[in-house]
Formats: structure tokens, sequence, C-alpha cells
């Protein structure tokens, strides 16, 4: 009797490890924004993934979307358990899903939870943007995405913000921040664009900002409802907060930290959509 | 004690025989292996050599072509003078940053067509080393390169090109490293310019097509100095973390092409070798060869080395290598023969060895059948002496064997007392083996001390053909001491002799037949039989059995003689006639059996008897004929006659039928005999009880027995037959019944018919619908018959109205009783027929509706006696029936009087009305003739017309029930117009259809119409609002593009000029937002009609929404006459509007363009033309108008600009 009542408990404690066993390997995928070209976001963006499955104890897979709107179509879809969306597209995203989880933000070099959108301009270029009024035909300024944060939504704002007519701005689209960067070095474009950090690694090679947006939310991990347990999202909003600088120190994307989401951020970038959306067909393709 | 056994020693030699030629075999295949391995080994070498060659020889062009091209861009881009007026500026410390940027922008398009052309990194260094501008990474820069990177150090000290591959900080590729050095000699650094692997790798593919190739790089140093955001695009090579693998996903869009699966597994393989890296960097190895499944791989390598000739990682080449398997198939083919060789030499010699061996266990065998056979045998030589005798022989004999060797056979065993052969050229033994036969026959041999035995011996002769002559040598003699079996032999030919003297006083005939021969043995009663003494007969054979029988029994004895030769019968026996010697037939009865047969199992004796059954035969032919003449007689017999007989324990046995059974039952006399249970099952199972019944009665009784019962004859079916019979008891208890049955189906047939019609009349009376009755002429008409079915109509059985107990005339209700009374009595005076319906009270209190024909009768002319009969039927339902459908007319009429729609029925005859209601009449305010609206013209109804929903009068074929009643239409919800005299006019909606007689003819129509006036009304309401703005009651958008279109299609075939002008308001949206849009509104309405009124009737005026108008000016002559609308427009819209105290002044910027223009366009484009112009007149300053230009040139003042895509400033 007492060999039959061991085999029997081993049985069932096998049962359920092998009935446990699948649903702690099954894979999460994570979307980061492409902010970058392909590569250069799936390079900085491999170890955030691999902290990720250290602390979910998952296998995390990352997946790579060409642009914005593919990722909002992919989320949409329910394509990823995780992604890091801009403000913007955060924003594009509660209207076209009733129910996202805000992990964390993601924290800009200087250690906030909002960053600037910033007009560039080539250290050889105009030099304040007065000069723009006085200087008629002059190309589009260059922007990002339709769905990029910086893009028309922060853009028309800013410079309305600086005194110019939203009716006589004129736009362009030129893909990634950096793309952006570089078009105004290149001098395809007086202006430009992008978000303050991004501008900022260009400054050796010669970008100036000439003016400043008010702060946006930075950029959220965030998790479509129903993909990962309540239990599971508490447990990974709470490590997120207390990586240590040894785990950051690991990291690309992600490695000034997280802080918690902040919801009051979101409502001066609506009222900036607002104010920009009559304009957005001023802007070219 | 004893020796070894010889079979154990022979035993154990061949087993070491074996051992050593199998492992004599297997060295020499051992050998031959080897050397046959280290040959095929030779050739793998000579085969991977020769690719490993060809590898290195490609990767060596491969990196030469790529350096002429890398060269050839040097020289364009970097040698340019304006990169290198840039590179001097640069080396001026205070320049250095515009430097930067001027080379970037510079260069950027060049380097744009350099990654068309596979370019991927171009690097500029200042002198020191230090990065000054990477187009790949422009953001970063300025970190000095000459530890990490040998070839630009190489470069800027020794002031040479440098080639090499060379791992990077971002990727690594095959780079090429120019100083740079201007006109004048000064040094300004130098340039790198780097194609990824993928590159050389469309290279090396073009010159080896059949490989697959692969980058491994050395993880420890390429780790090492790899920026950290690039230290992810590496993955370990999967058989060893030695080697990095760059970008094995293929991130970059630069990355080589992914490996085929084949190759995938080749690297698992690989991989699972204990260092798969050994073998890769040994140098003095051609390649690896790798097998999976049943395809070899070759795997080969050359080293890819830096500038500084280090090895910083490996050019792999994965090739399927058909020349290895068929190495490997030669190998084991030259294995397989070398093997087969040697093991058919082994055998050989080892079937060589057994034969030996057998040849001497054959003669041991032989010596141990001789010792221990259970026949005496000796061996003799040409001259007859004794070879050698066996122990057997030796112990018959008495002899022992060396006493016997060598003396004559014949002299010491065949010459004895009384022998006949004497002398040894007599004996019959030597001579027939001398001659080469065998002898086999019995002897007398004479044994030691004298005593004689029989002996039957067979001697065979052997000859010796060793000189290639046949001489005799001798011979084998065996034999066996047969003194027992002769002595039986002579008891039994005794006991024989004594069985014939009793068979002879039997009287019995014995007859014994050698079958083989046809030798006939027979006795003298066989011959006695037949008149014959046995002398005269013989010599008897079978010849003289043949010629004695009859010939048609010797057919039947034949057949019984084969049934016992072939074992189904156990003896012979058959009965047949012999002819005796006076001339007449015997019969006898003939029996035998088969005594002996041949060693071939072939019957040899028969031995038999002949008993004489003549007088028997007799008694029996007259015992047939006379039950012959029996037959005869009852054949002739209507039935049959039989004799049953029934045990006491209940068994029945029919003993005779005769023939005539066949008749009544279909079963042959033969069946039945003894049976009695086949006739009895042919009775009908509804007689089969009573029969059996009343047979065992007559049998307690012995009464006399009859019945009539059925029996079924398979052919003629069910008979019914008649059987009488008497019983006998017989002494044993039986009963025996003689008796006869016959066929009487005709006549039973004749009696059931009259049962039959009579119970059929019964039925039919008694069950018939109707009540069928006879009774009094006079009142309570009391019954005198009357049928069963008055119990069904009126609740009470017939006797009730027979018998007086209720009279016919209480039924009747009192109300319908006098006039019953009345038609009766009238019926009476006058003597015809009366018919007359009436209500009766059924039994249960209901009413029940009769109809009754009847008629007087005179029974008795003499007194005038009359009856009534008659029929009498419910009719009840029919009479509910007709009143049901008085009162659905009534219902349907009261319907169609309250129905709101007009509703007439006209006669298809003459078109008369025959119905129309109410709504009708006050509709039209008089009861048609026929409706105009149905049919017959408008003349019928005076003061109406009808009219189609166009206007036009309607022809009186497309009235609606014209077409209902002349062609069978259904006409559904057609809509009319019907028109009064004084104008008035109304909708209708009309529907008619043809109403059919009993014969499908169209005896009437009906139409049905409701005023829908109101509907119509509603809906031309809808058409008036989808079509036109609300609040201005302009056309809205959707009637301009209809107005639009139209008025293109005029422009297109009269050849006038169309124009389209787009109006928008100036600063309307601030009037909307300080005074409300109350206000608003109507400033657009006031605005809108100023515009219409401005604008000629042809032109259209359309809101499209908010503060935006189109007018469609047609037919003009020239441009000039869009003008000067425009200008009015402008001037009408500027005009200040007085609202209430308050004066709005608006202006308005109008946009125009003209159709047709020189390309066909619709007219969105129109619009999007005309909104454009409006969008210039606006930027213009506003209150304005503006041309589109369009491609006829069209240009006129204030809007000649020509149109570009929008600006920002």
């Amino acid at each position: 009797m007492e060999s039959i009542r061991g085999f029997i408990a081993t049985w069932l404690v096998l049962l359920l490890v092998c009935l446990g066993s699948p649903a702690r390997a099954e894979s999460l995928i994570f979307a980061p924004l492409p902010m970058q070209s392909l590569a250069q976001t799936q390079a900085s963006n491999q170890p955030l993934t691999d902290l990720l499955a250290e602390l979910l104890d998952r296998p995390v897979e990352m997946r790579l979307y060409p642009d914005h709107a593919a990722l909002l179509d992919g989320l949409t879809r329910g394509e990823v358990d995780l992604v890091e969306l801009g403000p913007l597209p955060l924003l594009l995203a509660k209207e076209r899903m009733s129910r996202l989880n805000e992990v964390a933000s993601f924290r800009e070099p200087d250690g906030r939870a909002d960053y600037r959108c910033v007009v560039v301009a080539p250290v050889d270029g105009i030099q304040s943007l007065a000069e723009i009024e006085r200087k008629p035909g002059q190309s589009p300024v260059a922007m990002t995405r339709p769905e990029s944060t910086c893009g028309p939504t922060v853009t028309f704002s800013l410079l309305a913000d600086q005194g110019l007519d939203p009716n006589q701005l004129r736009g362009q689209y030129r893909g990634t921040h950096d793309d952006v960067a570089l078009a105004v070095l290149r001098e395809l474009h007086p202006l430009g664009v992008i978000k303050e950090s991004v501008a900022r690694r260009f400054f050796d090679l010669g970008l100036r900002i000439l003016a400043s947006s008010d702060p946006v939310p930075g950029f959220v991990l965030v998790s479509p409802a129903g993909k990962l347990a309540e239990q599971e999202l508490g447990h990974l909003r709470e490590a997120l907060m207390a990586l240590d600088s040894r785990q950051l120190s690991r990291l690309q994307n992600g490695r000034y930290g997280f802080v918690r989401f902040d919801e009051q951020l979101g409502y001066r970038l609506e009222a900036m959509r607002v104010f920009s959306a009559p304009y957005f067909e001023n802007v070219a393709p | 004690m004893s020796g070894p056994d010889p079979a154990e020693v022979s035993s154990a030699r061949r087993y070491r025989l074996v051992l050593g030629l199998v492992l004599g075999g297997l060295l020499t295949i051992a050998l031959t292996w080897a050397f046959l391995a280290a040959e095929r080994d030779r050739s793998i070498d000579a085969l991977m050599e020769r690719n490993q060659l060809t590898l290195s020889v490609s990767w060596a062009a491969t990196q030469a072509l790529q350096r002429n091209s890398v060269a050839t861009y040097f020289e364009e881009y970097v040698l340019n003078p304006r990169t290198l007026e840039i590179l001097q500026a640069a080396m001026d410390p205070e320049r250095i940053a515009q430097a930067r940027l001027d080379l970037f922008r510079h260069l950027t398009p060049a380097y744009e067509r350099m990654l068309e052309r596979g370019v991927r990194q171009f690097h500029f260094h200042r002198p020191n080393g230090d990065s000054f501008l990477r187009f790949h990474h422009p953001s970063r820069f300025g970190d000095n390169l000459f530890e990490m990177r040998e070839s630009i150090r190489r470069a800027n000290t020794e002031l040479e090109p440098v080639y090499g591959f060379e791992v990077g900080r971002v990727v690594s590729g095959y780079r090429s490293v120019f100083p740079i050095i201007d006109d004048r000699g000064v040094h300004l650094g130098s340039v790198e310019l780097s194609m990824p692997f993928k590159v050389l790798l469309e290279e090396l593919k073009a010159l080896m097509p059949a490989h697959e190739f692969q980058l491994l790089l050395e993880a420890a140093p390429q780790r090492e100095i790899l920026f950290d955001e690039q230290q992810s695009l590496y993955e370990p090579w999967p058989a060893s973390d030695r080697f990095l693998v760059e970008d094995p996903f293929r991130l970059r869009p630069d990355s080589p092409p992914p490996l085929p699966p084949a190759v995938h597994r080749v690297i698992e393989v690989l991989g699972q070798r204990p260092d798969p890296t050994e073998a890769l960097l040994d140098e003095r190895q051609p390649g690896i060869r790798v097998s999976l499944e049943g395809r070899s791989f070759a795997v080969l390598r050359t080293p890819v080395t830096d500038p500084g000739e280090q090895q910083v990682g490996l050019l792999v080449a994965y090739i399927e290598e058909p020349g290895l398997a068929m190495i490997d198939r030669a190998f084991h083919f030259r294995l397989l023969m070398a093997g087969v060789s040697v093991s058919a030499v082994f055998v050989m010699l080892y079937l060589l060895l057994r034969l030996l061996h057998a040849r001497l266990g054959e003669r041991n065998r032989l010596k141990i059948v001789t010792d221990t056979m259970g026949q005496g045998l000796y061996l003799s030589d040409a001259q007859g002496r004794i070879i050698s005798m066996n122990p057997q022989a030796c112990a018959m004999l008495g002899y022992d064997e060396k006493f016997v060797v060598g003396r004559s056979a014949h002299d010491l065993l065949h010459t004895h007392r009384g022998n006949e052969f004497l002398a040894e050229k007599d004996c019959p033994v030597q001579d027939a083996v001398r001659a080469g036969n065998e002898f086999r026959g019995e002897a007398v041999f004479e044994c030691a001390g004298g005593r004689l035995i029989e002996v039957a011996l067979v001697s065979r002769p052997f000859h010796d053909d060793s000189d290639g002559r046949r001489r005799h040598a001798g011979a084998v003699t065996v034999f066996e001491d047969i003194g027992e079996r002769k002595q039986a032999e002579r008891e039994l030919a005794e006991s024989r002799r004594r069985l014939a003297d009793i068979v002879w006083g039997a009287g019995v005939g014995t007859w014994e037949w050698n079958v083989q021969t046809g030798e006939l043995r027979v006795n003298e009663r066989w011959a006695e039989i037949i008149g014959y003494r046995l002398a005269e007969l013989e010599p008897t054979s079978i010849a003289t059995w043949e010629r004695m029988a009859h010939p048609d029994d010797l057919v039947r004895s034949e057949q019984a003689l084969q049934r016992h030769f072939s074992g189904k019968d156990d003896h012979y026996e058959a009965e047949l006639r012999m002819r005796h010697r006076a001339g007449h037939w015997v019969w006898v009865f003939d029996r035998g059996r088969v005594v002996s047969r041949t060693d071939a199992g072939e019957p040899e004796w028969v031995v038999g008897t002949h008993l004489d059954i003549s007088a028997r035969k007799q008694a029996e032919r007259q015992s047939i004929e006379l039950l012959e003449r029996f037959r005869k007689l009852t054949a002739e017999m209507p039935g049959f006659v039989y004799q049953f007989r029934l045990q006491p324990d209940g068994a029945a046995a029919l003993v005779y039928a005769s023939a005539g059974i066949r008749e009544i039952s279909g079963l042959d006399p033969s069946e039945v005999e003894g049976n009695a249970e086949a006739f009895l099952k042919t009775i009908h199972t509804a007689d089969a009880g009573r029969v059996r019944r009343s047979i065992v009665q007559s049998a307690e009784r012995l009464t006399p027995w009859y019945e009539v019962f059925r029996v079924f004859h398979p052919e003629r079916g069910t008979r019914w037959v008649e059987g009488n019979s008497t019983p006998d008891r017989q002494a044993d208890g039986s009963t025996i019944w003689h008796g006869y049955i016959h066929d009487v189906t005709q006549r039973r047939a004749a009696e059931l018919s009259l049962e039959e019609s009579e119970a059929k009349y019964r039925n039919l009376v008694e069950n018939a619908p109707v009540i069928l009755f006879r009774s009094e002429p006079t009142p309570p008409w009391r019954m005198h018959h009357i049928s069963r079915s008055v119990e069904r109509v009126c609740g009470y059985p017939p006797h009730h109205f027979i018998d007086g107990s209720m009279p016919w005339v209480d039924l009747v209700l009192p109300e319908d009783l006098p006039a019953l009374e009345r038609v009766i009595a009238e019926a009476l005076a006058e003597g015809h027929r009366y018919e007359t319906e009436y209500r009766v009270r059924h039994a249960d209190g209901s009413i029940r509706w009769v109809s009754e024909i009847g008629s007087v009768r005179v029974v008795d002319e003499v007194d005038g006696q009359k009856t009534i009969e008659g029929v009498i039927s419910d009719i009840t339902d029919r009479r509910q029936a007709e009143l049901a459908a008085r009162e659905a007319q009534k219902l349907l009429q009261a319907a169609l009087e309250s129905s709101p729609s007009g509703i007439i029925i006209a006669n298809a005859s003459d078109g008369s009305t025959r119905f129309s209601n109410e709504a009708v009449r006050n509709w039209l305010g008089t009861v048609p003739n026929l409706g105009g609206i149905a049919g017959g013209g408008s003349d019928e109804l005076p003061g109406w017309q009808v009219l189609r929903p166009d206007g036009t009068p309607m022809p009186e074929e497309e009235l609606p029930l014209q077409r209902a009643l002349h062609h069978g239409e259904v006409v559904s919800g057609n809509e009319a117009i019907i028109q009064h005299a004084d104008g008035r006019q109304r909708w209708l909606s009309i529907s008619a259809a043809p109403i059919e007689d009993e014969f499908g003819q169209i005896g009437a129509g009906i139409v049905v119409f409701s005023d829908i006036s109101e509907q119509k009304a509603a809906q031309a309401e809808l058409r008036h609002r989808a079509h036109y703005d609300a609040l201005t009651g302009l056309p809205n958008r959707v009637l301009l593009a209809d107005r639009l279109e139209q008025a293109m299609q005029r422009a297109r075939r009269t050849g006038q000029l169309l124009a389209v002008a787009f109006i928008d308001l100036d600063e309307f949206k601030p009037i909307n937002d300080i005074h409300g849009h109350a206000v608003g509104d109507q400033l657009l309405i006031r605005l809108s009609r100023r515009m219409r009124h401005t604008l000629r009737e042809v032109d259209t005026l359309a809101r499209l929404g908010g503060d935006e108008f189109v007018a469609v000016l047609s037919d003009l002559q020239v441009t000039e006459d869009g003008q000067v609308l425009l200008e009015r427009l402008i001037q009408e819209l500027s005009r200040p509007v007085e609202l209430g105290g308050l004066s709005l002044r608006v202006t308005g910027s109008i946009g125009m363009t003209f159709y047709p223009q020189e390309d066909e366009l619709d007219a969105d484009q129109l619009l999007r033309q005309a909104d454009q112009a409006m969008y210039r007149a606006k930027v213009n300053g506003r209150n304005r108008w503006h041309f589109f230009k369009s491609e006829v040139g069209l240009r006129k003042e204030d809007g000649g600009a020509v149109e570009t895509p929008p600006r920002l400033f």
C-alpha cells in the first residue's frame, strides 16, 4: 500500500508539472517603437527583450514593425503582448482599443518621464524662426510620420506657439527622427521637428535647436488587456521600477530607467492634437 | 577404461579445421580492407584538396575584384577637388566642425550611389587616426581607431593603401583604406570603403555557384571592439561559440541570404563532434567531410585575414560533393569483391576437405549397417570366396567370420546332403551373378554341424570400373531364415482342403477367381446348379462364367464387383441369372469377397458362393403380378383407396394408398406408404385438428369414420375431399381402416357460393348508408322492416321500430310533422312517389336533417292493403354546409362594404357592375355602371378621366380591369391619376384580378383601388429634401453633381463654354462665432438669394455646405462672359447685409474653371480645379476671383499666376 500511494503521489506531481509547464513556456511578443532603422531598432531593444523575459520568467520574442502605422495595426490585430508606444501612438491605440494597460513609462536621458520635441536647423542655416517669414518660398518643414508625436501633431502646435501661422505651414514626411535630422543637415529642409534626445546626438555634426515644445509624455510600455495576468502585470511594473544600476547598464533602450505612468501628461498632447488636426492635409507624404 | 569416441575426435578435428579456415579468411579480408581504406583516404584527400584549392583561388580573385572597384570610387569621389578642399579645411581646428558638415553634405549623394552598388561603409579618418565622419553612422565620430584598427594605422603611417577583411565597431567587411594626400603632398588623413560580405559572396557565388558560404568571425576580438548597440546583431556559430555569425536573422538588408536547410543540418552535425573547430583550424586537413542522410558534404574553409595578416575568421564553404559518395561506393565495391574472392577460395578448400571426410564416414556407416542388420550378409570375390560375413550371418550359420573368410561360399553353404547342385558351375546363384544379374530365390544352406536351414536369398554382383573396363569383382549376398514361414504355408494348404469338404456338404457352389489372371476355380455344386458336371466345364476360367451368365445381369454384377473392389462395399453380392443346360434361366444368389491383393493394391483372389434362388424368385414374381392388377384397378377410381394403421402408442402409418392420392394431394403413393404424416400435413390447418380427433374417436369406438375436409394440392391449390372408412381392431392392439377418399371440391364450391350470396345481400342491406324501410302507410308508420343503419342516424336499434316500442312519428320534430303527413297522404291518395326533407331527433338529443323518398305499394289487391317502401338518408352535413355558405357570403359582403379601399366587381360579359362597396359610392358620388378606373372608358363615369403617372391619358387597353377581364392578368399596385373635370386630381393605387367560374372561364373581374395622394405628396417632399439644401433652398451637392453632368453634356453637344465657379465666403466664421449661428444662417440665406438673382436662369447655384457655394454657368460664348458674372457676384457678396439692426459685411473668394479642356476630365476634376483656383484667390488676398490655369491657356489678370505645388511661404 505504501508503495502504491507513493506511486500515485509521484504520478500526480508529474501530471501537474506537465500540465503547468506549457503555460509557463508560452512566448510573449514584444514590439519596440520603430524609431530608427530596423537593424538599429533591433540592436537597441534586444537587451530590453532579454530583461523582460528574465523579469517575467517567460520567453519573450521581439517583433519589428517598419513604422508606427504597421505597429498600431499589429497591436489592434492582437499580434503583440507588450509594446513600446510613443505618446501619440498611445493616444491612437486607445481610440482603437478600449482596454490597454500602461505598465511603465521610459525615462528620458535627463531622468524625466516626459520629453520635448524640438525645431532643428543646420548650424549654418536659419538662426531664428523669425527669419522664416522673411524668406518666402522655403521648402516645407521636415516631419517624421503622421502617427509620430513629434510629427504634425506637435509641429503645428509648436510653430503656432512660436508665432507662425499654421495655415501658411507646409510639411513633408521623412521617416525616422534620424532621417529628419540628416535631411535638415543636408539642407533639404530649412527646419525639422524631432525628439530632443535625437537632436542632441547630431549636435556635433552641426544641428541646432531653434525652439522646444511643451513637454509631452514619455514613451510607455503597454500591454493589451488580457495578454498578461493581473499578477504578472503588477510584478512586471514593480520590477521595472526597481531595476538596479547593473541591470540598467545592460540596456540600450530603457537604460535610463522607468517610472510609473502618469495619465495627466496625456491631456496636453490631446489638446495639441485637436489644434493641429485641421492642418494635417498641409503635409505631403 | 575406454578410449576417445572416434566420432568426437573427428568432430573436434573438423571444428579446428573450420576455425582455422575462418581465421585465415578474416585475416586476409582485414589486410585487404586496410589496403583499400588507405587507397580511399588518399582519393578523398585529393578530392578535398582540389575543392580547397578552388576555394582559395576564388576567394583571392574575389578580393582582387573588390579592390579594383573601391579604388575607382576613391579616385572619383575622394580625390575630387571639392573633397580635398574640405579636408584641407578640416586640418584647421577652428574649421573642423564646419568642414565635417560640408563633407557630409558634399558626399552624401555619392554615398547614396555607392550604397546602391554594394558599399556599406564610407568612413573618413584624420591623420592621427580619429574618426572624422562615418557616413553610415554620422552621429558617431571623434573616437581614435589606431589601436583597434590596424588597417587605419598602417594606411596613415605607411601612406599606402591597405586591403583586407576586418571587423569593425559597427559591422565587419572587406575594407579598403586609402591614405589621402593632396596635390601638395599633404597627408589629409584616410578614407575607408567597406564592402559587406554579401557583396563578396555574390562574386564568389558567380565563381563557385554550387557552394554555400558562411563567414565565421573569431568571437573574442569581435566582441571586444563592437559598439554596445551592435552586439546583439551577432550570434554564436551553432557548431561552436568560438566563432560569431553576423546578422544571422538578416535584420540588415545587406546581410547574405539564408543558408539552405541541408547546410544548417551539416552545421548541426559538425557541432556534435567533440571539438568542431579542431578540424576547421587544422591546416593539414584539406577539408571536413560530413555524411548526412545518405548525402556527402564537403566543408571547406579558407582563413580570412585582416590587413595585418592576422586571422580574424574563416570563410567556410559547404557543398554536397558527389565525388565522395563515388569514392565510397568504389571502396565498398572493391571490398566486397575481395571479400567474395577470399571467401570463395576458403569455401572451396573447406568443401574439398569435407568430401574426404564424408568418404571415411560412409565406410564407417556401411560397416555399422551390416553389423546391425537382421539378415545374414556376406561378400564374395569374383571366384566366389567369402571376403567378409556379418555377425548375423555368423550367428545364423554357426560359423566364426575368421573361419569363413577365404572359403568358397558355394562349397561351404550349398553343398550338403540332398543338395541337387553339387558342382559350383551348376550353381544358379553363381551363374546369375557372374552373368551380371541379380539372383533372387530360395535355397537350403548347411550350417556348422550339418544342420540345414531354408533361406530366401538375394545375391547382387558388383563390378570394378577402375581401369575403364567393367569387370565382375564379386557379389553381395543377403539371406534370411524362412523355415517358419514355409511350415505355416503347409498348414494352410491342409486347412483349405477341410473347408472345401464343408462347402460341398452345404450345397453351395463355390468359386475362386484370380482377377489378375482370369483363372476361375469352381466346385462340383457350382456346375450342378446349371445342370453340368464339373468335368464337363473344365478347364474353367472367367470366360466360363461370362458365357453362362445372363448378359443383362453381367452389367449389374460388374458394378457390384467394382463397388466392392473400390472399398465402398464390404463384399460383393448380386442376384443374377445363369443359363441352365436345359435352356431355361436359373436364378443364383452370387456373393463373394476379395481375399488377397497384389503389391500394388489391386484385387487378386476373390472367393465366393452361388446359391440357387430360382424358387423364391418365382414366388416373388407371382406376388408382383397380383399387386399390379390391384393397382390398375384402383387407378381407375376417382379418389383413392387406402389402408391406414394406428398403433396403440399413437404412431400412424398409411400402409397402402392407391395412385388416386396423387390427384388428391399431389403426393406419389410411394411417398406416403408407411408414412401417414406426409398425407396428414397436406390437410388444411383449419381442418387438421378435427380430422385427427375424429380418427382417434373412430378407433376408440370402432365406429365408421367420415369427414369432409380440405387438403392442399401443390398445383391445384386447396381441394375439398370427403373420406369414409371402417375400422378393424388387430390382435396387436392396432387399428386398421380400409377406406376411400375422393374430391368434392365442386360440390362444396356450389354450397359455399350460395351461403356467400345470401350473406352479401344481408350485409348490403344492413350496412347501407341510407335507411331502407317498409312501413304502414299511416302514422305512426310502424315499421315492418327497417335496415340496421337506422341506429346510426337515429340512435335506436331496428327492433325498437319493428316491435312498436319506438314509433317513427315520435322522432319527427313537431313543427315538421304536419308537412310530412301531408306529403305522404297525397302520395297515398294519388299513388305516386314522394320526396321530402324534415328533421328528426337523435337518441342523444341532437337534431338531424333527413331526406325521405318513398312510394306506395299495394300488398293485397283484394282488400287494397298498402305499405310504404323507401329510403331515408341523413342530409345533416349538406344542410349545415349550405347554411355556412350563406353566412360566409354575408360576412364577405360586410367586409367588402366596410373596406376603406374602393372595390368593384364587374361582369365580364357586358361590363355591368355586379358589386360596388360604400367607399366607391362615397368617393365617386354614384354607383358606377362600370368604373372609369376599372375600364369601359370614361363615358360610364362622367366627369372623371384616368391619367398615367406622367399625366397623359391612359388608353383603354391599359386599364387594370380590362387587362384582368380580357387577358386574365393579375395587376397589382398600378399607380394612376384620376382627374375630375373641375381640375381636381387624386393619385390612386389600383389592383385588379380576374374571377374564374367553375369551368375556368373568366366570368367577372374585381378591381380594388385606394387613394395614395398623401403618400405621393410625402414622397415628393422627401425627394426635394434629398436634392436641395434645407437652409437656402438651393440645390445641394447631389443635385449639383447631376446638373453639372448635364451641363457638361450640353457643352460637348453645343460646343459652348461651361464655367464652374467655386465660391467661399471670407471671414464668415467670425460672424458665426460672434453673433451666433442663427445670424450666420440668415446671412447665408440672404447672400444665396443675392447670388441667385445675379445669375441667369440657365445657371445653377448650389450650396456645398458651410459657406461654400458652386455656380455652374452654362452656354457661355467666351470666357469673358464668365468673368462678367464673377465680378457681379463679387460685388453682390461684398455689399453689406442688414439683419435686425446689424449691418454685416463679408466678401467672397471665387475660383473658376472652364469646360471643355484639351484633356477630357470629369465633374469631380472640374470641381477640384475650381477649388484650387479659389484657394489661390484666398492666398492672393481674398475678395477676388481667380481662373484655374488650364491647358487651353486661360490666363487672366489677378488670376494669371501659374499654379505650382503648395509651398510654405
